[in-house]
C-alpha cells in the first residue's frame, strides 16, 4: 500500500475547491506569521526594563527603516485578513449563515455555497483595508 | 447518438511493481456511459488488472469514490461525456493508503466512525431495543434536524477533500463527525455529545475543523457534513456554557403486537405459500 496523505501540500493547493479553501490558506499563513511575531514583539517592547537609552536605541534599531515599514505593513494586513475572515468563521461557527439541515434533493445545495456572501465580504473589506493601508504607510515606505 | 473518443489517464499501482504510475487507454464513448462503465470496458478490453470498487452502480453502497480530473465523484453516477474534458485523470482517493489502483483502504473511516459510537444510546430503558414494545414519537421537525445526515453512504470522498485531515492523521474527519451530530440531536438518543466524547477532543475533535468547505463540495449525496460540523461546534459551545436546555427523549408508543386488526383494516392477500 502507498500513503496519499498529502500533507501541507493540500494546504497550499486548495485544488478545484471553493474559495474559502484559498481563504484557509490565507488564515493559517497570517495565523502563524502572527503567533511567531508576539514574541518578537513582546521581547522589543521589553526592552523598556532596561531603561529609557535602550529602548530608544532599540527602536532606532528596529523601527525606523522603510524594510521595517514594510514589516509593520505587512502585519497590520495581516491581522486585518485574519480578523476579517476570524469573523466570518464566528458567525458560521453558530450556525448563521449556513442554512438548516433538510431532506437533500437533487440539484443539491450546501451550506459552505450559502454562506459565500461572507467569503466576498471579507475579500472586499480586505482589499479596502489593503489599499487605505498602502495609502497610509506609504510615507515610511520612503523613509520620512 | 452522440460519440466521442475519451482518453481516460488511471493511475495505477500494483505492490508487487511498488511505484504508482499513469497510463493511457482511448476509448469511443457514447452519451449516457457512466465513468464506472468505462472503467468496466477498459478492464474487459484492455487492461484486466485494473482494479476498482463498485458494486450497486447507482449511487447507494459507496464503493466507487474516486477523483476525476482532481474532483470526487462516484464513478457509478458520473456521465464521462457531462465531464466536458477529451482527456480524464482518474486517481484514488487521496487521504488514504491505496490496496491497488483506484482501490483506497478505507478502514481509518470505519474505525473513526466506530469511535463517535454512531448509534443511539438510551439508558431510560435498556431493554426496549432488544425487547421492542413499541416505537419511539419523533415529529416531523424532530426528523428534518438529523435526516439529511443519515444519508451519509460512507464512501469518504469528504475525507479524500479534507486539507485537516491531510495535515493531522488523527482528526475524525467530516464523515464521523457528521455522524456524530446526526446521533446526537436525534432526539431519541440519550448520549448527546457528552457520551461523545471524542468529538470535543482537542486533537481529532470537530474544534479542528475550519470550515474549509470542501468535504461539502465534494458529498455526492448532498449531505452537507460542512453544515453538520458547524452545527456541531455550536453544540458543544451551548452545552459548555450551559445554554442548552434540557432535552426531552422521545416517547415512547406501545403497540399491542396481538390485538386483533381494526374492523375496516384491508384484508391481507390469500397465502401463496402454505407451509
Ligand atoms: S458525508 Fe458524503 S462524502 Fe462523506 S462519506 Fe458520507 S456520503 Fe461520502
Ligand atoms: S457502485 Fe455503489 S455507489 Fe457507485
Amino acid at each position: 500500500m502507498y500513503n496519499r496523505r498529502e500533507g501541507l501540500i493540500k494546504w497550499l493547493f486548495g485544488g478545484k475547491y471553493n474559495l474559502e479553501a484559498y481563504l484557509f490558506l490565507l488564515h493559517r499563513i497570517t495565523g502563524i506569521a502572527l503567533a511567531l511575531y508576539l514574541p518578537v514583539h513582546i521581547i522589543v517592547t521589553g526592552m523598556r526594563i532596561f531603561g529609557p537609552e535602550v529602548w530608544k536605541a532599540t527602536m532606532e534599531k528596529v523601527a525606523h527603516s522603510p524594510i521595517a515599514a514594510f514589516g509593520e505593513w505587512l502585519l497590520v494586513v495581516a491581522v486585518a485578513v485574519h480578523a476579517l475572515n476570524g469573523m466570518r468563521l464566528i458567525l458560521t461557527e453558530f450556525g448563521f449563515f449556513i442554512g438548516r439541515p433538510s431532506r437533500p434533493s437533487y440539484p443539491y445545495t450546501n451550506s459552505i455555497d450559502r454562506q459565500r456572501v461572507l467569503s466576498w465580504g471579507v475579500m472586499l473589506l480586505s482589499a479596502v483595508f489593503i489599499v487605505w493601508s498602502v495609502v497610509a504607510f506609504s510615507p515610511r515606505f520612503f523613509g520620512h | 447518438m452522440e460519440k466521442k473518443e475519451i482518453t481516460f489517464r488511471i493511475l495505477k499501482y500494483s505492490p508487487e511493481e511498488g511505484k504508482p504510475r499513469w497510463s493511457e487507454y482511448t476509448l469511443e464513448v457514447v452519451k449516457g456511459t457512466t465513468l464506472l462503465q468505462a472503467l468496466y470496458e477498459v478492464k474487459e478490453r484492455y487492461d484486466p488488472t485494473l482494479s476498482f470498487r463498485a458494486s450497486c452502480r447507482m449511487g447507494v453502497c459507496g464503493s466507487c469514490a474516486m477523483k476525476v480530473n482532481g474532483k470526487h465523484v462516484l464513478a457509478c453516477q458520473t456521465q464521462v461525456l457531462k465531464l466536458g474534458a477529451d482527456t480524464l485523470n482518474v486517481e484514488p482517493l487521496s487521504n488514504y493508503s491505496v490496496v491497488k489502483d483506484l482501490v483506497p483502504d478505507l478502514s481509518p473511516l470505519f474505525e473513526k466512525h466506530s469511535k463517535v459510537k454512531p448509534y443511539i444510546l438510551r439508558y431510560s430503558d435498556p431493554d426496549e431495543f432488544n425487547n421492542p414494545t413499541g416505537e419511539y414519537l419523533q415529529t416531523p421537525k424532530q426528523l428534518e434536524d438529523y435526516l439529511q445526515f443519515s444519508y451519509c453512504i460512507k464512501c469518504g470522498a469528504c475525507v479524500s477533500a479534507c486539507p485537516v485531515v491531510s495535515g493531522n492523521e488523527d482528526f475524525l474527519g467530516p464523515q464521523a463527525l457528521t455522524q456524530a451530530y446526526r446521533y446526537a440531536v436525534d432526539n431519541r438518543d440519550e448520549g448527546y455529545i457528552v457520551d461523545r466524547e471524542v468529538v470535543s477532543d482537542m486533537v481529532s475533535g470537530v474544534l479542528r475543523c475550519h470550515f474549509v468547505g470542501a468535504c461539502s463540495e465534494a458529498c455526492p449525496k448532498g449531505v452537507d457534513p460542512g453544515m453538520a460540523l458547524q452545527l456541531l461546534k455550536r453544540e458543544i459551545f451551548l452545552h459548555t456554557f450551559g445554554l442548552k436546555g434540557k432535552r426531552e427523549s422521545a416517547g415512547l408508543h406501545r403497540i399491542d403486537f396481538n390485538a386483533p386488526p381494526p374492523p375496516d383494516a384491508p384484508k391481507p392477500p390469500p397465502r401463496t405459500v402454505v407451509s
